[in-house]
Parts: C-alpha cells; sequence; structure tokens
C-alpha cells in the first residue's frame, strides 16, 4: 500500500505547488497527448526534460517517481512483450519456433513503453504537487462551460472532494477493524483462496456500517449548514491565474512547439525511427 | 510476570516522510492480576504502546515478554499469545458484524478452534458476566442500545479468556450509568479470573477508584508511575502533560494553595471524608 504513489499528494511548498491547478490539469493532459504525438526518440526525450524540469522545480525526489511507477510495472513488462512479439512488418532480428523479433516491433515495443511511462509521470506529477482538494476545485472550474448542457459540475465535484477526504478516514477504519478482529484471533493472510475470501466478511461487514454511518451524519451535517447545491455558492479561495501561471503556460507551449517541430521536420527525414507508427 | 518490557522502541512509517517516533525507551513491568491504568496526552503513545501487548504492533528494538511468549523472536507464536492477552479497542461497538449477538461473541472462540459445547458454555456465561439477558443472543448486534453494544463488543473478547485483558478507552463516549456498568464488568472479570487489566482513559476519577497502579505517559517516555495515590500527587507534571486531575485531587490542590496542609495523596472523596473526619475530631 506504502508504494502507491499514483494518486498521491505530496505535502510541500513549491513554484509547482503553488501553481493553478487549472493550469496543472490542463498541462498534465498536454503531456499525455504529446507523449501520444512525438514519434522519435528526441521527442520522448524533450518530454522527460520537460518532466525532470517541473520534478526538480516542485522538489519532488526522483525515488518516489521511481517507487510510483512500479505500481505499472506488470502493465509495462505485458505491453512490452506484447509489442515485440506481436508486430511482425519489417525483417526478422531473431526468429524461434512461432516468434520473431522485429527492429520495426522492437522500436515500437519501446516507444509504447516510453510512452507509458511518460503518462504516468505526468499523471503522477499532477496528483503529487495538487492537493485533492485543488484539484477538484480545479475540475469544477474546467468543467463548468459544460453546466449549460446541464452537467452537473458542482455536484460531481463535490462527490469527488468527499470521496478523496474519505479514503484516509476509511483506510484508518479498516487498519483499525483488522486489528479489532486479529485480536479477536481473525487471520487475514493465510489459508486458501476460499477461506481467505471468507475472513474479509469480518473485515467489510462493520466497514460498511460505519461507512454508511458517517455518510449519514455527513449528510446531516451538511444539511445544518443549510447546503443547497452549488447554486450562488462562494468559494473561500478564488482562483485566479497570476504571473507564475502564464510562465508555466509559456514554457509549456515552447516545449510543444519543440515536439510538434520535431514531429513534422525530423520524422519524415528517419523513417525507421518513426518505426511506422 | 505478566509484562516485562525492556528499552522498547517503536517508529511509525519509519524511513518514510511521515517518520514519527511512537515510543523511546519504554521500560516496564506488569505482574500477574494488577489492574493498571495508562494515561497520557493525545498522541503520548498509550494505544500504541497497548497494541505491542497482543502483537498487533511489533516494536523496532527492544525485549518484550508477555504472558510467558517472547515477542522479541520474529516468528512468535502469535496466536497462542492473542488467546492469552485480549484487547479491546476504542468503540468496540464498531467492530461487530455478525447475524446474532450469540454468533459475534463466539467468533474469538471459534478462531481458537474450541469445541462447540465449549463455545456455547463460553458465549452464555460472558453473556451473563457483561450483563446481557440471554433473550438477546439471538437477536442482530445491529439492533441492541449503544450501551448493550459496548458489552456485547466486549463480551467478544472476554470470551477468549485472555489472562491478560487491555481496554482502550472502554468507557468512552457512553453515558454516567453505561460507564458504571462497563467498570464493573471489568471489575468483575478481574476477580474472577484474576486477570491483569490494562486500561486506558481519560477519566481521572475513574481511575483513582478503580486501578491499582497508573503509568503516565508523555511523548512516548513513561513520566509517572506507581500506585494513583502517588501519581496524581504530581499535580504540575501532571498539568504540564496536558492530562486532568481527579476532581477531589484538583480540590486538595487549590485548598493547598490558600495555605492549608492537605496531604497531596488524597484523591478520591472517601479518602478526603476519612480525612476531614479526622482532623475535625482533633
Amino acid at each position: 500500500m506504502k508504494d502507491i504513489t499514483l494518486g498521491q499528494y505530496y505535502p510541500i511548498e513549491s513554484p509547482i505547488h503553488r501553481l493553478d491547478p487549472r493550469v496543472k490539469i490542463l498541462a498534465a493532459f498536454l503531456m499525455i497527448v504529446l507523449a501520444f504525438i512525438a514519434g522519435t526518440f528526441i521527442g520522448y526525450a524533450i518530454i522527460a526534460v520537460l518532466l525532470a524540469l517541473i520534478t526538480i522545480t516542485a522538489h519532488i525526489p526522483f525515488v518516489s517517481l521511481v517507487r510510483g511507477m512500479k505500481s505499472v510495472l506488470f502493465l509495462l513488462l505485458f505491453t512490452f512483450i506484447l509489442n515485440t512479439f506481436f508486430f511482425t512488418e519489417g525483417q526478422p532480428l531473431f526468429k524461434w519456433w512461432i516468434f520473431s523479433i522485429t527492429g520495426q516491433g522492437l522500436l515500437r515495443a519501446i516507444f509504447m513503453a516510453l510512452r507509458l511511462v511518460l503518462l504516468v509521470t505526468a499523471a503522477t506529477m499532477l496528483t503529487l504537487t495538487t492537493s485533492p482538494i485543488a484539484l477538484t476545485d480545479g475540475i469544477e472550474k474546467l468543467l463548468k462551460p459544460l453546466q449549460k448542457i446541464g452537467f452537473p459540475a458542482h455536484e460531481i465535484a463535490m462527490m469527488m472532494t468527499i470521496a478523496l477526504r474519505f479514503i484516509p478516514t476509511l483506510m484508518e477504519e479498516t487498519d483499525r477493524i483488522m486489528k479489532a478482529q486479529a485480536a479477536r484471533g481473525a487471520v487475514f493472510d493465510r489459508g486458501s483462496l476460499w477461506r481467505r475470501a471468507k475472513a474479509i466478511i469480518p473485515l467489510l461487514i462493520p466497514l460498511f456500517v460505519s461507512a454508511f454511518r458517517r455518510a449519514d451524519e455527513l449528510a446531516q451535517a451538511m444539511e445544518a449548514r443549510c447546503y443547497h447545491g452549488g447554486e450562488g455558492r462562494t468559494r473561500l479561495k478564488v482562483l485566479k491565474l497570476g504571473l507564475n501561471d502564464a510562465m508555466a503556460v509559456l514554457v509549456l507551449l515552447l516545449f510543444t512547439a519543440f515536439i510538434i517541430a520535431d514531429k513534422i521536420y525530423l520524422v519524415p527525414l528517419l523513417p525507421f525511427l518513426s518505426g511506422g507508427i | 510476570m505478566s509484562i516485562d518490557i525492556k528499552n522498547l522502541c517503536y517508529t511509525y512509517g519509519e524511513n518514510t516522510l511521515f517518520e514519527v517516533a511512537a515510543l523511546k525507551d519504554i521500560t516496564l513491568s506488569i505482574n500477574d492480576g494488577e489492574y493498571v491504568a495508562l494515561i497520557g496526552h493525545t498522541g503520548s503513545g498509550k494505544t500504541t504502546l497497548a497494541q505491542h501487548f497482543n502483537g498487533l504492533l511489533r516494536a523496532n528494538s527492544g525485549q518484550i515478554m508477555v504472558e510467558g511468549i517472547d515477542l522479541s523472536i520474529k516468528k512468535a507464536d502469535l496466536m497462542a499469545l492473542r488467546q492469552r492477552v485480549g484487547l479491546v479497542f476504542q468503540y468496540p461497538e464498531y467492530q461487530l458484524f455478525e447475524e446474532t449477538v450469540f454468533k459475534d461473541i463466539a467468533f474469538g472462540p471459534k478462531n481458537l478452534g474450541l469445541s462447540k459445547e465449549e463455545i456455547t458454555e463460553r458465549v452464555y456465561s460472558t453473556m451473563e458476566l457483561v450483563g446481557l439477558d440471554k433473550s438477546e443472543a439471538e437477536r442482530s448486534p445491529f439492533e441492541l442500545s449503544g450501551g448493550q453494544k459496548r458489552r456485547a463488543a466486549i463480551a467478544g473478547v472476554l470470551s477468549m479468556r485472555p489472562k491478560v485483558l487491555v481496554l482502550d478507552e472502554p468507557i468512552a463516549g457512553l453515558d454516567p450509568q453505561g460507564k458504571e456498568e462497563i467498570l464493573a464488568l471489568i471489575k468483575s472479570y478481574h476477580i474472577q479470573y484474576n486477570a491483569t487489566i490494562i486500561i486506558i482513559s481519560h477519566n481521572m476519577d475513574d481511575i483513582a477508584r478503580v486501578a491499582d497502579r497508573v503509568i503516565a505517559l508523555n511523548q512516548g517516555t513513561i513520566a509517572l508511575d506507581g500506585t494513583p495515590r502517588e501519581v496524581f500527587s504530581h499535580y504540575e507534571e501532571l498539568i504540564s502533560m496536558g492530562l486532568g486531575l481527579p476532581t477531589i485531587s484538583k480540590v486538595v490542590y487549590e485548598l493547598n494553595k490558600k495555605g492549608k496542609n492537605v496531604p497531596a495523596d488524597i484523591i478520591t472523596s472517601e479518602q478526603l471524608f476519612d480525612y476531614i473526619l479526622r482532623t475535625a475530631k482533633r
């Protein structure tokens, strides 16, 4: 559990942490899109440099990013192997039984893996540097235009805020109930699959009961303070774009230009590098 | 010796950003059949220490022997330990899960692998001990009243017949009557099974009344250890640790501040009453 960096917030002060959440959300999206547009090693290198710059500016230790990668390692290996063995165009470099590895296949596999790594890193950077509250605030603001066509932007954001806020509470609760049942001789981590599944019941039932109790209490507490949805609701912290945000956008656009230039001018010159993707 | 701890240290989240030293160099022995109260400010390490008694948390360093089981060894027999040490968590009613009160109380004994007859016998005798009527056995634990739920949950631990009973704030959030009932059932278990009791509580008046010994924790170390009379006479120290005093201690403290010469180790109303009678006669 401790190794899951994806989706975790790293609570420190940094220029990146201070950026407007909207900028960071859009930046993460942009980087993910760029990771799919880029078609050369140079393109990927540019994105990697950008992410490294962000990581340094955000004072995030690289170790924690690597640790976060662990959770997607399986997916990474899986796509790599799939792409290596099942992409059969071009001259085979290596042949054994029904498997053959081609240069293009290998290249494609490497590109796919790189894309995944960059994608996960971009998403991880977003959550590491943006508190859950700021994140949902940003999402709410970004979704606001959709309200015109009846999309419940505020309600969705509120639901996300509440869900995120209760994750640590429920984790703590799970830990406590697990310990309480272990103290009564329950064993969670031994025995057959069936026994383990059954052992979860004394954990799940109290957890559900308490989750419902909490939900009920929260609903009443909100009602008692006259919560009635998003209509006319003002904010404690009004999101405002500042100079820092403008600079961040500028840097992002610069890097985007590099990658597009790379795509337009380099890829046609080096057809092998593009790997036919 | 029921519990023997030497130089125990425990740190939460070792080698991470969120590292917190919860217990620092704790050395402590608790005798068989003692009734010990653990007091301390929030975050002083009481609950962390309590969870070491039955191996839910394992010390980073130091020796810990509980009921003859050496917990310093990695492969210590935790099942045997948990049979001997019962731990009642804060708000134990939140761990109820079975369809009936009977089944919930039987959960512990069943995990111990006892026979059906033995389990039935234990469930009913424990229900009697905690003051639950036999007719409640087939009800859903979720239908019980607050106080009954708490008693049913404590029964779930008592039915394992632990030699050491550790209770983390067992009377929190109960009305005065419910509180008395819980304290009474702890007392009767203490006497009936000659069990060692370790109780964590913030209610100094109750501690002054029931405990043989009080251990005050402060920032992960033992600050005071002695009989309630000894510990509660350290007014200033207790207050500086963010702890309260028994009501009577407060009265004595105020009297002494006004120049009266009342012994500082008077902590219950009976003791104060005795003292007044004696001094009045003179």
